[in-house]
Order: structure tokens, then sequence, then C-alpha cells
């Protein structure tokens, strides 16, 4: 059963030139203790799905979907008041920006003990229930790989290093235990040993208390070493979606084989210094992008038809949006 | 080969014991000993904080070293003392990428004065000369003539990257330093981009020193690899040696977690 089902979800903005499709007609669900990467490059809206569905977008930017909900109930439906239960005990976010999204104003320590929900703290006297609080603040800390937790809990965000603050982040999202993660680059500008060790205890998380994670990101890498399954957008559309061992064995967009192929760790044979083959052009600025297919100018196997937006289509649970799929004969 | 680049005991201290209300800290840099060869392609990786930056800085002269010397060309320059005619004939031949490519650049003047301040200050070009330099330079990193009279907030991030380039090969340098030049791109883009600097290299015969977390590239570009911790070279050898058979602690740290990221490779 899907925890997180989400059909259609369309975002427009108002730049000031008309109305444009930031987000058009993007599928994603997030089944029960699984690990759903979301792929995509800058400007691809992963970050605007993250915000679609912690319900941190701006008022005056229209959101229509045919299906936002969380255990079957809409989100889009319901009050302030039970959205935010929501969010505070089930669905638990990193954001990208560690260093700004924190409080500036308050210590480390204060934010995170902050977090943690009454029904956590043990004790029945204030001194008590203070004692446990802190208690559980510095376990926390040390699940996600900060030693010095009395040094950090002590400090100010712009005194604790990045990397620091990341996982700061992503221990504040755990203190509430929650049911999906939905992680916001959490590795990005990490080095290769801090990631191995995030990306594990996001695996074991996984494992032992069947939390779903949502792993919004662009290192092909990390995900492929622990996501199930992954969804790949490009500029507001979703490109592909399905197993992720389906997906690096046979994709079937030409994009998805252009974002496997751009990654030189999953080629052994590939010859050192030779030229990564990559699609040409760049990422289409929201004013200007294509109709139909927004892949259309920068696709090898572009036709006349991409014009046109293309519909889903399924291969079991393999979904791809592309009217030339690399599986067909080239027309 | 030849030798292009030589470093020999590069040290630098860092104490902050002047400032007052705070703990001195402490952190030195080297002594580093390093060749660099003609066109060859050096990485440099470690944990944060190790110096790698650091290390970059004082490569290009951006920070005076405290000790060491460096050989560019088999002309001596000392790092310590700067002297104006030493400095004039380094900066045409070593330039630097910063790693945030987009926040390096002034986004108040156009792309074409960006470009046309390293030949201004460097050389005796007359105005026509110099954009006639730079129009052939932004072709070729893969840019158009027209590009000339953009802002920095006009490009996009890959082109950002190019102008980076761009300005950093103006002067015809033999080495080009870059901190983190990949970190900040998407996975398109940065091939892109590597694809152009392996292009550059063959064209000019460019050295190339990097700075990078990412070893799949550093796999697949670099001739050899340098690692550091705690503002040390702790090993260092040719690419595929360090992957096969590292030898250091820490290599063996940094290579155990790329390889257990990597799918399907077996590990020997």
């Amino acid at each position: 059963m899907p925890m997180l089902d989400i059909k259609n979800l369309t975002l427009e903005i108002d730049t000031g030139q008309g109305m444009v499709k930031a987000l058009d007609k993007v599928n994603l669900t997030v089944n029960s203790g699984e690990i759903r990467a979301l792929v995509g490059e800058s400007g691809s809206g992963k970050s605007l799905i993250v915000s679609a569905i912690s319900g941190a977008l701006p008022g005056q930017w229209r959101l229509t979907a045919d299906r936002l909900s969380w255990k079957g109930e809409s989100l889009l439906s319901m009050t302030a008041e039970e959205r935010r239960e929501v969010m505070r005990r089930d669905i638990a976010v990193v954001f990208q920006n560690p260093v700004t999204a924190l409080d500036p104003s308050a210590t480390l320590g204060e934010q995170l003990e902050e977090g943690i929900p009454d029904e956590f703290v043990e004790g029945s006297w204030f001194w008590q229930r203070k004692q446990h609080r802190k208690k559980i603040a510095v376990s926390t800390v040390h699940k996600v790989g900060i030693k010095y937790h009395k040094h950090y809990l002590s400090a100010y965000p712009h005194q604790v290093p990045t990397d620091i603050c990341q996982k700061f982040m992503i221990a504040m999202a755990l203190v509430s235990q929650p049911k999906l993660l939905i992680a916001d680059d959490p590795t990005r500008g990490m080095e290769t040993t801090t990631k191995t060790q995030i990306l594990k205890l996001f695996t074991r998380l996984n494992q032992t208390k069947s939390l779903s994670i949502l792993f919004v990101s662009h290192d092909l890498l990390a995900i492929a070493s622990m996501s199930h399954t992954m969804t790949v957008l490009y500029a507001g559309q979703t490109v592909e979606s399905g197993k992720m061992k389906h997906l690096r064995k046979r994709p079937l967009h030409p994009y998805t084989k252009a974002l496997l192929d751009s990654a030189p760790s999953f080629r052994t044979n590939l010859p050192p210094k030779s030229t990564l083959p990559t699609l040409e052009g760049t990422i289409p600025p929201l004013q200007h992008m294509p109709i139909g297919c927004r892949l259309g100018p920068r696709c090898p196997r572009a036709q006349r038809d991409c014009v046109v937006t293309p519909v889903v289509r399924r291969i079991h649970d393999h979904t791809y949006n592309c009217h030339f799929p690399l599986h067909m004969e080239k027309l | 080969m030849t030798d292009v680049m030589q470093v020999k005991g590069l040290t630098f201290r860092h104490s902050d014991t002047k400032r007052w209300l705070k703990r001195a800290e402490i952190f030195k840099l080297g002594p580093i000993d390093m060749t660099v060869k003609r066109g060859e392609t050096i990485a440099i990786i470690g944990e944060n904080r190790a110096g790698k930056s650091l290390l970059a800085k004082l490569l290009v002269g951006a920070l005076a070293a405290d000790d060491g010397e460096i050989l560019l060309n088999n002309e001596l320059y000392n790092a310590r003392v700067k002297t104006s005619a030493t400095e004039q004939s380094r900066t045409h031949d070593i330039r630097m990428i910063f790693q945030h490519s987009s926040e390096a650049m002034n986004p108040g003047i156009p792309v074409g004065r960006i470009l046309d301040e390293p030949l201004r200050l460097n050389t005796r070009l007359s105005e026509t000369e110099r954009k006639k330099v730079i129009e052939e330079t932004l072709k070729k990193v893969g840019l158009l003539r027209e590009h000339y009279y953009y802002y920095r907030h006009m490009l996009s991030d890959g082109q950002q990257q190019r102008v980076a380039l761009a300005r950093s090969i103006m002067l015809q340098p033999k080495v080009l330093v870059a901190d983190e030049p990949f970190a900040a791109l998407d996975p398109s883009i940065r091939s892109q981009t590597v694809n152009l600097i392996l292009k550059l290299q063959q064209e000019m015969g460019l050295a190339f020193i990097f700075i990078s977390h990412n070893l799949g590239i550093v796999r697949h570009i670099a001739d050899r690899i340098v690692v550091m911790e705690n503002g040390e070279i702790v090993e260092s050898g040719k690419t595929e040696t360090i992957f096969r058979w590292p030898q250091h602690e820490l290599t063996k740290k940094l290579i155990m977690a790329y390889q257990s990221l990597v799918p399907q490779q077996t590990l020997r």
C-alpha cells in the first residue's frame, strides 16, 4: 500500500509573463518500508515537490493534483491543524541548505530538544524531564555520527561546519521517529567517508524501523547503492520510474540513459581520459520551457511527435514518458 | 615529459595567537614536495580540513607561504618573498578556478570585461587585439561570441563554469589549479565540463591540478593522486596503483568508502 501517493501534481508559478508550469503532471508514490530515490538535475523541481508535500509553498502559486494523499487521506483537503500534525509526527523533512534552514538565534541543542515530542520524555518532575530530554538529544546526535556532542549542542549554527549542520538536520528529522523521511540532497558537499556513514544510517533505519525514505538527490552513486526504486525528473516532468535494478539494467528513456552514462563510476569498461557521453545544451530556464516533452531540444532521438507531451506508458511496474523509448527501433 | 612545476618543502603555518579572547589555533601545512609534468592531471583528495584548498591557494600564490620554494619552468620562484618581477611571470603560467565559479565573478560587469581584466593587467595588447583574444577563447570553451555582452545572471551554471574556465586559460597558462570544479554542477553539465577540460588539455598541453571528493571522476581523468591528511601528503602515486593497492590508512578508508558505493565491482 502506498504511504505517500502523488498523482498528476501540477504547480503553476506566475513569472510575470503568464503562468508557467514548474511541475507538470508529476507522479510519485512511496510505499511503506521502501527507499525511493527522486533524481533530477537542478531546476527539475525536486525541491518543489518536497515543499509541496510539506506544504511550504507560497500561497500565490497554484497547486493542483489529482491525488496528494498520505495513508489514504488527502493532504490538500486537510485543515491546517491536521496537516501540521501529520508533518510533525509522520513525515520529517531534511531541507537542502542546512545552515539557512536552522534557526541562527538558538543553539543546536535547544533546537533539537524542541523537536522531541512530549510523549517520548519520561519523568514526572520538570528536572527529570529536562534530563531525559537532554539524554534523548545526545543519543540522537550520536546516532548520526556527531562525536563531540557537548561542544556542538551548545553551539550556534554559524559556528558549526556545514557537514555537521547537515548531520544535525538529519538528527532533528529523526528525533520525532517519523514514518517517512524526506531527505533533500542530504549528502551534498560531503566527503565520501561521511557520505557512506549517512547512507549506512539510512539503510539501517530502513531495515530496523521500516522507515520509508524519499531520497532526493542527483548523486547517482549514493542512490544506486541504497535505494530500491527510483523516479527520474527532468524540468518538472516525470521521465521514468521503476525499480532501481531495472532502470540501471535497461533504461527506457534517453534522459535516464544519459544520466546514468554521465557517472563514470558505473562503467567499468570506460578507458581513462576518454570523452564522456553527454547531452548537448543546458537545462532550460523556467521562462523558456519547451512545449511537449521538455527534453525535446536536447534529445538525440527527438522526432516531430515530441512537441506533444507524451503520456505515461507502463511495462509491469516500470513507467516511462517517451514517444520513442530506447527499446523501440528508431523510426 | 618535462617538469613544468616543482614544489620543494612548501610550508605554511597558521596560528591565531594574535587575536585576543580566542584560543590559539595552530595548523601547519607541509612540508610539501611534488613535481608536475607537462599535460599531467593530478588529483588532490582527502577529508575536510586536510589543507587541500590551502595547498591549492599556496600553489597559485593567492596566499604567501612561510617557507619553501616553487620552480615554474625551471624559473625559481620563492614563495616567501614576493618581488613584482617574479610575480609577473608567475601569474601567466599558473591560474586557478575557484570552487563556486558563479560567486567568483563580478555580477556588475559583463563577461567580456571579466575576461578582459587579466589581459589588461598582464599584457600590452591593444583593445582590439584583446577583444579578438577573448572571442577566440570564448569559442574555445564552447560559448558564443555574443556572450561577450552577457552578465553573470544571464548564464546557466554550465555556462558560468565555462566562463570561469575561459578566464583561467586567458593568459595561456601551463598549469591550472581548480578547487572542486565539479562539485556544484549537475551530472550532465559535469560531464560536459570534464570533456571540455580533457579537450583543452590535449590542445594546450595544460597541467591540471584539482581537488575533488568525487572519486569516480578522479579515477577517470587523473594521472596521479595525492592524498592529504592534516596538512601533509600521506600518499601519492599513479591513479590505478592508489585505487588497487592503497597503502595508508586514510587512503584505504576513502577507497573502501568509494568502492562500497560502486555496484557490482569486486574488491581486489
